[in-house]
């Protein structure tokens, strides 16, 4: 029988750690590294501009790391730099930052080569991070509004064990997973996979400690990026224990049911599937239903 | 299934045979299949280009295991429906390539049945036309399709990889993918998670991204129907491989 489990929340993977940095994030440390040992000559992420707009943007080098974005949970459609980055700038060694919709975009390209002909060869590291359901613009204002009455300018977030915190220079807003869950793109509530599955490292934006976040491996380079970062001082390493693992499998899990529920919904409701997906919505309602079956279908996920 | 042992012409030639053919388009999937470069050597080894009116001398056309035709198809143009009568008579699997063959491509931009002016001619795609349909088991997106989207696609059909081949198979069934339908069959119907890559891998641009909304536009103007987005849309079809890199 299918259950909301470890194995269904966070997929493959070959280490769950903690991480403590000097002063960078995780991502920049890690993005940082991978600069200064020639892993990757590009990244692509996003920025905040001034009136808080978060845009695609590639970093060239380390010191560029410094404009990338704090703030979580936002679309920003880092895709569409995937070309201009191969094809117009010559990069050939790219790392990417995004949630699992980005990472899902560049696994298809990557696996049929449908549309970028490079980007199996061109892409060097995927930094997924963990989504509880990406807003936009607006969206972030409106749960900003309805939380703390008035608007605040937040450059940085990250995740409690109930609740998303929104930094701005001068003070802290909570926003509740339930109202920042009101306000979720549509598509986001459809999204199975939000442990980023198929990158190489997920970024957990769940705070432990100052500077501390939980990070979970998948491949053998993440592995050896962290390593070496280790080996450098770069970073801190140690095991995550089993209640950070269990908060992180908490929070997955309580929107994990809430977008199992909408597309059991929509399946109901017979709400129209896309073209060539084989009804993935009429399946899974059939899957998840049925008793006997443990392994969702990956194409279904 | 394409390959048949008993009916191999030489007992000791094991080699799958390919045709390309070429029907109204501008060649562009022919030069996609040569760009493969040292991947199309590897694949030779295997596989036999048994006929290209671009790439081989042959004039008559042997029988194929495979037929990629590229262009779409003109109607009341009888060298075409000849030439799909003998491509239907002789291959065993046709594969509709690249966007004209697919979807109509640039050819859905003409305006009627008026020779001699080409862009007044009707056109349509290979997928639509009833008397070869039955053996129109795939379509390949793209505007050409990539290289390395033609070698993964041969080497799938070689060793029989249904997983990959599966949405190919949809797409013959469909034979229309533009940016409208993107918009349609992902946008419209709330699927859109706003990642950019259709607009990544729209050969014309035509399929822009409003940075405010975070989703695609289309400035249908400059598509031309080739059905990457939709196809490269992780909501249209999914896979999880793992991280795969060269």
């Amino acid at each position: 029988m299918i259950r909301v489990d470890r194995k269904f929340l966070f997929g493959d993977f070959e280490k769950f750690v903690l991480v403590r940095t000097e002063k960078d994030t995780v991502i920049t440390s890690i993005l940082k590294f991978a600069f200064q040992n020639g892993t990757i000559d590009s990244a692509i992420g996003t920025t905040t501009d001034s009136s808080g707009n978060v845009h695609p943007a590639i970093a060239t080098n380390e010191n560029e790391l410094e404009n990338f974005s704090e703030i979580f949970f936002m679309q920003s459609g880092q895709n569409i730099l995937i070309k201009k980055s191969i094809q117009k700038y010559r990069f050939e060694k790219i790392a990417i930052v995004g949630p699992a919709c980005i990472m899902d975009g560049i696994n298809k390209l990557q696996y049929y080569g449908i549309g970028c002909n490079w980007a199996k060869s061109r892409i060097a590291l995927k930094l997924g991070i963990l989504c509880v359901g990406a807003v936009s613009k607006e969206g972030l204002k409106c749960e900003l509004l309805e939380s703390e009455g008035n608007q605040i300018f937040a450059i940085r977030n990250y995740l409690t064990d109930k609740e998303i915190i929104f930094e701005s220079k001068e003070r802290k807003v909570a926003v509740n997973l339930e109202t920042h869950y009101n306000y979720v793109n549509i598509g986001c509530k459809y999204c199975l996979n939000l442990s980023s599955r198929g990158v190489d490292i997920t970024f957990v934006p769940l705070k432990i400690n100052e500077q501390e976040f939980p990070v979970i491996v998948r491949s053998k380079r993440g592995e050896e990026i962290l390593k070496s970062m280790e080996n450098a001082g770069t970073v801190t390493l140690r095991k995550a224990e089993d209640e950070h693992v269990k908060t992180i499998e908490n929070i997955l899990s309580k929107i994990m049911k809430y977008n199992i529920e909408h597309i059991l919904e929509r399946a109901e409701l017979k709400l129209p599937s896309n073209k060539w997906n084989e009804e993935r919505f009429k399946k899974f309602y059939k899957l998840w239903n049925s008793v006997g079956i443990e392994i969702l279908d990956e194409r279904i996920l | 299934m394409f390959y048949d042992f008993s009916e191999l012409e030489y007992s000791d030639d094991l080699k799958i045979k390919l045709g390309f053919f070429h029907l109204s388009s501008c060649s562009g999937c022919q030069v996609a299949f040569l760009d493969m470069f040292e991947e199309l050597a590897d694949v030779l080894d295997t596989v036999e280009l048994a006929y290209s009116n671009m790439l081989t001398k042959k004039r008559q056309i042997p029988k194929l295991n495979i037929a990629f035709v590229e262009g779409a198809y003109c109607i009341n143009y009888k060298h075409h429906t000849e030439l799909l009568k003998e491509i239907y008579e002789k291959a065993k699997v046709i594969v509709a390539t690249g966007a004209c063959a697919a979807f109509g491509g640039i050819r859905r931009l003409s305006v009627g049945a008026q020779a001699p002016q080409p862009t007044h001619q009707a056109y349509i795609p290979i997928t639509q036309v009833g008397f070869i349909k039955d053996k129109v088991k795939y379509a390949i997106p793209g505007c050409p399709p990539n290289p390395s989207l033609l070698y993964n696609f041969i080497i799938a059909l070689l060793e029989v990889d249904e997983d990959f081949l599966e949405p190919f198979e949809f797409m013959a069934k469909s034979s229309k993918a533009c940016g409208c339908d993107l918009i349609e069959e992902v946008v419209n119907k709330g699927l859109c998670a706003g990642c950019g890559t259709c607009s990544s891998a729209c050969p014309t641009r035509a399929m822009e991204f409003n940075l405010n909304v975070q989703k695609p536009k289309l400035n249908s103007d400059i598509c031309v129907s080739c059905g990457s987005c939709l196809a490269v849309c992780p909501q249209s079809f999914k896979v999880y491989p793992q991280p795969f890199y060269v």
